[in-house]
């Protein structure tokens, strides 16, 4: 139990509010009928008493105004949350209530984002399971066993190996994928109608180093590659303004010559020499070979590595996401301890705020009705 | 609150007489010894013959025993009046903490009842006098029931307020009181005109009796904080400790009270004390009860 706002406490100063007036009305005594006042001596003063009377009716309007003040200061209960010494967790898409089976025991929840209840419809979610576990392992304290069912080829996989800071007992279910059938289209070049005979040589060789396909026919004078084509620009000139329209519209473009000064080099030969040069504009990219379209000439032309390299800067290979269940149980790991958030019991506050209030009026009015009765 | 006295109350009310020390010689019969002799139902004494004597108040056996005339007397018995003397000042209407219903007026009136009930006994006359500060309010002396009910509604119509008024506005009283009357007055005792009247009646030949009607608060003065005492009279306030000014105010209570009686006894005023935490006819015991004063 901790205060988050330990300056709110200040309003407790406000208790001085009531017990004044309470103090205050005090002072002027009723009258009292004394017909023997001749014999009463006044010597002595009254003495200042402190009393309460109606006190409980001042208590509660103190305990009000304290948990007035306590709201304000926020208070945080920071212990770990009273959690279930066990949880079991079950990727959605599995059959959540045949892996239950009788077993009404153990905490069972979905591996979804908010870990909903197992009782819940399985939601839809698309997010990686490994990040959920992570996020599942810092949540529980650190007593809780948690066991997890997930799908036998466990999709979502990342960069890192799955890493946990307890012991999980793993639980796999063969569950058939549909891999995505992702026909990776290769880059077709695409040579503007003017192109010398040794360009359209070295560019037929890379259009065939890339695949078995040949050089498609050039384009006419002034037509511009179709989208999803490489454009070539064998001259030295300056793009024209149909090919610039179209490069900034998410075309790609290659041409030789001297890079421009925001260009970055993208490939570099074995002794690191550059090659390529990368250069974005609007949404397309500008790549640039230096020198000349020559081979004979022009060393990076004839460089071995730069039609593989150039396919993979273009098409990066795509990381694999899916792999054996069983081979991507976690590992345990001292991780850091996380420090559970603070948790604020404001709806309990402001509920035994509301019960008080309550207590107070129906104190406050009928004392008032039993005075006048 | 309807004068109705309780029936264990009228029991011991029987008990009781009034008895004036100044016999009466007035007229009618009644109950009470008077000086004046002659024919009668109790006998007194036998005393010699003299010329004008009836003949039929000679005692013949007598003279046939003694050979001489003695003429045989009895006292009268005669009725007297008597006079309730209410003090009804705005001090009448204080009243005890422990039972704040029921005020010092209250508890006079039942006093005032219980006269009339043994007025009413013994065949007396008896009136009222009221004293507050609207002046005297005065019922004629008579006897009966019908007199009893307009005491009563005279009583009910009474309310605690004002103080003792002066002296002339209470001249009707001397002239309804005659001398030889019995008079008791039920009030406080804490007016000094209002003691001073009594003291003055009593001079004049009239019977006099105070009946004080004191609460229990000033008896017992049971405050134990801070109050501010007001004089319902003069409308004098005072504000004091109750704890701390509790033992000096009973002593001098006790000596005003004591002073009181001495000045009483000295005027030949018979005096007695009611409390208003005590039964009604407490005074009355006193001063009319078995071995009592008067």
């Amino acid at each position: 139990m901790t205060l988050l706002f330990p300056l709110g406490l200040a309003a407790l100063a406000t208790w001085l509010l009531p017990l004044l007036i309470h103090l205050a009305r005090r002072h002027p005594y009723t009258p009292l009928d004394f017909a023997a006042l001749r014999w009463l001596r006044a010597q002595i003063r009254p003495r200042q008493r402190i009393r309460f009377d109606d006190w409980p009716l001042l208590l509660v309007r103190l305990l009000l105004l304290a948990a007035l003040a306590l709201l304000l200061a926020r208070p945080a209960l920071i212990g770990p949350a009273p959690l279930p010494k066990a949880w079991t967790v079950v990727a959605p898409g599995l059959d959540a209530t045949a892996l239950r089976g009788t077993a009404e025991e153990g905490n069972w929840h979905w591996l979804a984002p908010g870990f909903p209840a197992i009782d819940h419809a399985p939601p839809v979610s698309s997010a990686s399971l490994p990040s959920l576990l992570r996020e599942l392992d810092a949540q529980l304290p650190a007593g809780t066993a948690l066991t997890v069912h997930v799908p036998d080829p466990l999709p979502g996989l990342d960069g890192a190996r799955l890493k946990l800071s307890r012991d999980v007992q793993w639980h796999t279910q063969p569950m058939p994928v549909t891999s995505p059938q992702t026909a990776v289209a290769l880059p077709r070049l695409r040579v503007h109608g003017e192109a010398s005979a040794t360009a359209q040589h070295w560019l037929n060789a890379l259009q065939r180093a890339w695949g078995v396909q040949a050089l498609p026919s050039p384009l006419a004078e002034d037509a511009v590659p179709e989208r999803g084509e490489m454009g070539v620009w064998s001259r030295n000139d300056a793009l024209p303004a149909n090919w610039q329209a179209w490069l900034r519209d998410g075309g790609l473009v290659m041409r030789a010559g001297k890079p421009a000064a925001s260009a970055r080099i993208l490939l570099r030969d074995a002794e690191g020499v550059p090659l390529l040069w990368q250069q974005r504009i609007g949404q397309g990219q500008l790549l640039t070979l230096p020198g000349d379209w020559n081979a004979a000439s022009n060393a990076a032309l004839r460089d071995p590595q730069l039609p593989r390299a150039l396919l993979l800067a273009l098409q990066p290979p795509t990381a694999p996401r899916l792999g054996d269940g069983r081979d991507q149980a976690p590992h345990r790991a001292a991780l850091p301890a996380v420090t559970p958030p603070p948790r604020e019991p404001t709806p309990w506050l402001l509920l035994a705020i509301v019960l008080l209030f309550a207590l107070e009026r129906w104190m406050a009015s009928s004392a008032r009705r039993r005075v006048a009765a | 609150m309807p004068l109705t006295l309780p029936p264990e109350l009228r029991a011991r009310l029987r008990m009781l007489r009034l008895r004036p020390r100044l016999a009466s010689g007035a007229s009618g019969i009644g109950q009470h010894a008077s000086r004046s002799r002659g024919a009668g139902l109790e006998f007194a004494q036998y005393r010699a013959y003299e010329p004008g004597d009836e003949l039929r108040q000679i005692d013949w056996k007598l003279y046939a025993r003694s050979d001489r005339f003695f003429v045989r007397e009895s006292e009268r018995e005669s009725p007297i009046t008597l006079w309730v003397l209410l003090d009804a000042t705005a001090s009448a209407g204080q009243a005890d903490r422990a039972a704040a219903q029921r005020t010092r007026l209250d508890h006079m009136r039942g006093v005032a009842a219980c006269l009339v009930e043994l007025a009413l006994q013994q065949g007396d006359r008896f009136g009222l006098l009221a004293i507050n500060g609207d002046g005297l309010q005065l019922v004629p002396a008579a006897s009966g029931a019908r007199q009893r009910d307009r005491v009563h509604l005279q009583l009910h119509a009474l309310q605690a307020r004002g103080s003792w008024p002066a002296a002339e506005r209470l001249r009707p009283l001397w002239e309804r009181v005659r001398p030889g009357d019995l008079l008791l007055a039920i009030g406080d005792g804490f007016d000094e005109a209002g003691i001073v009247l009594l003291e003055q009646l009593a001079s004049a030949r009239r019977e006099v009796g105070l009946l004080q009607i004191l609460t229990a608060d000033e008896r017992d003065f049971p405050f134990d904080s801070g109050h501010r005492f007001r004089d319902p009279e003069t409308g004098e306030e005072l504000l004091g400790d109750g704890a701390a000014i509790r033992a000096d105010y009973l002593q001098r209570f006790a000596a005003a009270r004591s002073a009181l009686q001495l000045r009483l006894q000295a005027s030949g005023i018979a005096h007695a004390t009611g409390w208003l935490d005590r039964p009604l006819d407490q005074p009355l015991q006193a001063l009319f009860g078995r071995g009592g004063g008067a």
